[in-house]
């Protein structure tokens, strides 16, 4: 199974877009949304809902107040400060530990399945798509894309295809990891600017910790040439290749605002050659694949 | 007064609105905070033009095993719910990654075979520039408890006295988010008027909303040409308020893309900035 | 001595199974008569965390010491190697295929983990 992630460090540079210009360009693949937080890629892929089901993982935990003798106990052990001093557990804060419960004298707490989000299996043209939403505030995310990934892996054998295309969350931490580990290669979207380079080796490094291959893309090269000379630089200093090279467009804002990705969207293009410059993004992919 | 300024989406501008308006209300003559608690992408500094920083390493309380004390109980395994103990030889073996640092072993063990070892998982940096105070935070590489260093960055923040404290949220609205902003005065939510910016700023205003706080909406890179601006749409049939609309200059994007766009964007946008800070102390003076 | 091999299905000529934590299931052979049995792996796939350490306790609890794989994650590996058990990876083929390539030295033993966690 070859599986793609795509990924940024900082946000908002151009990932969604990018992933579903790929997804588009596959003879069929499974799609899988993995910004859990604030998944956007639906909105371009349009899959038609096949079924959803309730994520659950772990506990939270609850007070009884008639059982309860205010004695503090639960206060004091909580390392969370979830517990407020009227006896209240707080669902947000708590990260259902069981401590708590545990040490309460009056057996006064106890837990309850925590459903911290929904699981979405769609599909389009291409493939299964396989997206969540996290309830706000939650603190699963990377457990919720592992559960993706396993759904997408079953996607996939099930369906006899053999490429996944993940489309990462912004940062570095639990739900990136999450959606990188394992995976074949890595593309890096960045685009020209201080925070977005300073993040991008960030993510490079966090890219090599796992040892997995990564290429990168900058998105609206145009907006600083020398920042994107800057990247080039650094890429080439690493041995990373530059997959790809993309000029702003104003084509992507009109294809998002119709809900299709840039290929489908086939309309006027600002820039002749960001067709083109996608296109042999993908095949440097494949290849890579 | 606590103002947090954060995004469903990520690249909105919430870290150019914080800069910004920090350097804004510092120019008015108030003492200012400015804590950067995207502590895994941490940019902040890089437009602040700071001189040394003073760093503190951040760690958590990861159990230890005094192998010779344990008598094989297993009562540690049996209470931790992230799966970070398991008994193997009759002897618990940690997983360090997946602890919560929730403190349920070391409590439950009946020897004291178990105790805590101070682990770092990255640093907290401070700098102070006039009447600007820098504070922020980066996470290690490779580690997981994002949440843990916001709230360090979070409690510094409330031990120096100010006029505003400014945070700056990561993207996003889960765990990190939710422990950025929670407990702030006022929320500021950083969005653009797209279909992804629209659908994350609708996920926002539903944590908003969960927990109780007071917030805005600040449009950013707004498209003049549009003549319907389908966030403006949103707010209006949600009764929410619109603390600010910055357009969208290529200028502005360039000057961000360098680093050094503060002077350029407060003289452009000095109208919109005053409004937000007028806003801002009226709801202070509300709430005294 | 037994050694548990990552099985697809239940039989001598089932396919190795590249994964461990959430591995179909394994073979448990016992070369002192040469018998096996078949041991479903009950952490299915919805299990999304320490996957791989309940399945290495549960082949501890089988008695065997030598497990062959295609692959094996860090805490599973963590996990087998404490309790003394020796890992091989890079097995293909059938579970019969892959036993004789141990018997003949063909399979090398892994020192750490070959695939980073699933979490």
């Amino acid at each position: 199974m070859k599986e793609l992630a795509i990924i940024s460090g900082k946000g908002g540079t151009g990932k969604t877009s990018i992933s579903a210009a790929l997804i588009a360009l596959q003879k069929d693949c499974v799609s899988v949304d993995c910004d859990v937080d604030a998944a956007n890629l639906y909105l371009l892929l349009n899959p038609e809902l096949k079924s959803q089901y309730d994520f659950y993982h772990g506990q939270k935990y609850i007070i009884n107040s008639e059982k309860c003798t205010s004695c503090g106990k639960c206060v004091k052990l909580c390392k969370f400060n979830a517990i407020s001093d009227d006896f209240v557990i707080d669902p947000i804060g708590c990260e259902g530990c069981s401590v708590c419960a545990f040490f309460c004298p009056e057996q006064a707490i106890s837990g309850y399945d925590n459903n911290c989000g929904e699981v979405y299996l769609g599909e389009i043209q291409k493939g299964p798509v396989v997206y969540a939403r996290l309830d706000p505030g939650e603190g699963n995310s990377g457990l919720l894309v592992a559960k993706l990934r396993e759904e997408a892996k079953k996607m996939a054998s099930s369906n006899n295809l053999d490429t996944i295309i993940l489309d990462g969350p912004p940062g570095i931490g639990c739900p990136v990891i999450s959606t990188i580990t394992g995976v074949k290669l890595v593309l890096a979207v960045t685009e020209p600017n201080i925070s977005a380079l300073h993040d991008l080796k960030r993510v490079l490094e966090l890219a090599d910790h796992f040892r997995i291959k990564a290429l990168v893309c900058i998105n609206r090269a145009d907006i600083n040439p020398e920042i994107t000379s800057e990247i080039k630089d650094f890429c080439r200093k690493k041995n990373i290749t530059i997959a790809g090279e993309i000029n702003s467009d104003n084509a992507f804002l009109h294809a998002q605002r119709q809900g299709k990705d840039i290929i489908t969207y086939n309309g006027t293009m600002e820039n002749p050659d960001t067709i083109n410059e996608i296109k042999k993004l993908n095949e440097i992919i494949l290849n890579e694949l | 007064m606590n103002i947090a300024i954060a995004s469903g989406k990520g690249g909105t501008g919430k870290t150019t609105i914080s800069v910004a308006l920090s350097e804004y209300i510092t120019k008015k003559g108030y003492n200012v905070v400015l804590a950067d608690c995207d502590v895994e992408e941490p940019n902040t500094a890089l437009f602040l033009n700071l001189g040394n920083k003073k760093t503190e390493t951040v760690s958590v309380d990861i159990p230890k095993l005094n192998s010779i004390q344990c008598i094989g109980c297993s009562a540690c395994e049996e209470i931790c719910k992230f799966s970070s103990i398991a008994m193997v030889n009759n002897l618990p073996l940690i997983f360090p990654d997946l602890c919560h640092s929730c403190g349920g072993c070391v409590l439950v063990c009946p020897t004291g075979a178990l105790y805590y070892e101070k682990v770092p998982i990255g640093i907290f940096e401070q700098a102070k520039k006039g009447s600007l105070h820098y504070l922020g935070g980066l996470l290690n590489l490779g580690k997981i408890q994002t949440a843990t260093i916001i709230s360090y960055v979070k409690d510094k923040a409330k031990k120096i006295k100010s006029d505003f404290v400014i945070f700056d949220s990561p993207p996003g609205t889960s765990c990190p988010f939710v422990e950025t902003v929670n407990g702030c005065d006022h929320l500021i939510l950083v969005t653009e008027p797209t279909p992804f910016g629209l659908n994350d700023l609708k996920l926002s205003v539903e944590a908003a909303r969960a927990m109780n706080l007071d917030f805005s909406v600040l449009i950013n890179k707004n498209d003049e040409k549009e003549k319907t601006n389908i966030i403006e749409k949103f707010c209006k049939t949600e009764g929410i308020h619109i603390i600010a609309t910055i357009p969208y200059e290529r200028e502005i994007a360039f000057a961000y893309s360098t680093g050094d766009f503060k002077k350029t964007f407060i003289n452009r946008y000095s109208n919109e900035l005053e409004n937000i800070a007028v806003f801002l102390k009226k709801i202070n003076k509300k709430e005294d | 001595m037994k050694i548990a091999v990552t099985a697809t299905g239940e039989t001598m000529d089932a396919t190795i199974d590249p994964r461990f934590g959430r591995a179909a299931g394994f073979i448990i052979f016992d070369t002192s008569d040469e018998s096996f049995i078949y041991m479903g792996n009950p952490v299915k796939l919805e299990s999304v965390q320490g996957a791989g350490i309940q399945t290495a306790k549960n082949i501890i609890d089988s008695g065997a010491k030598k497990v062959i794989t295609g692959n094996v994650g860090p805490k599973a590996f963590t996990t087998l190697n404490t309790a003394g058990i020796e890992i091989y990876t890079g097995a293909s083929g059938t579970v019969k295929e892959a036993l004789k390539a141990l018997d003949s030295g063909n399979l090398e033993k892994t020192e750490s983990a070959n695939v980073s966690g699933h979490w």
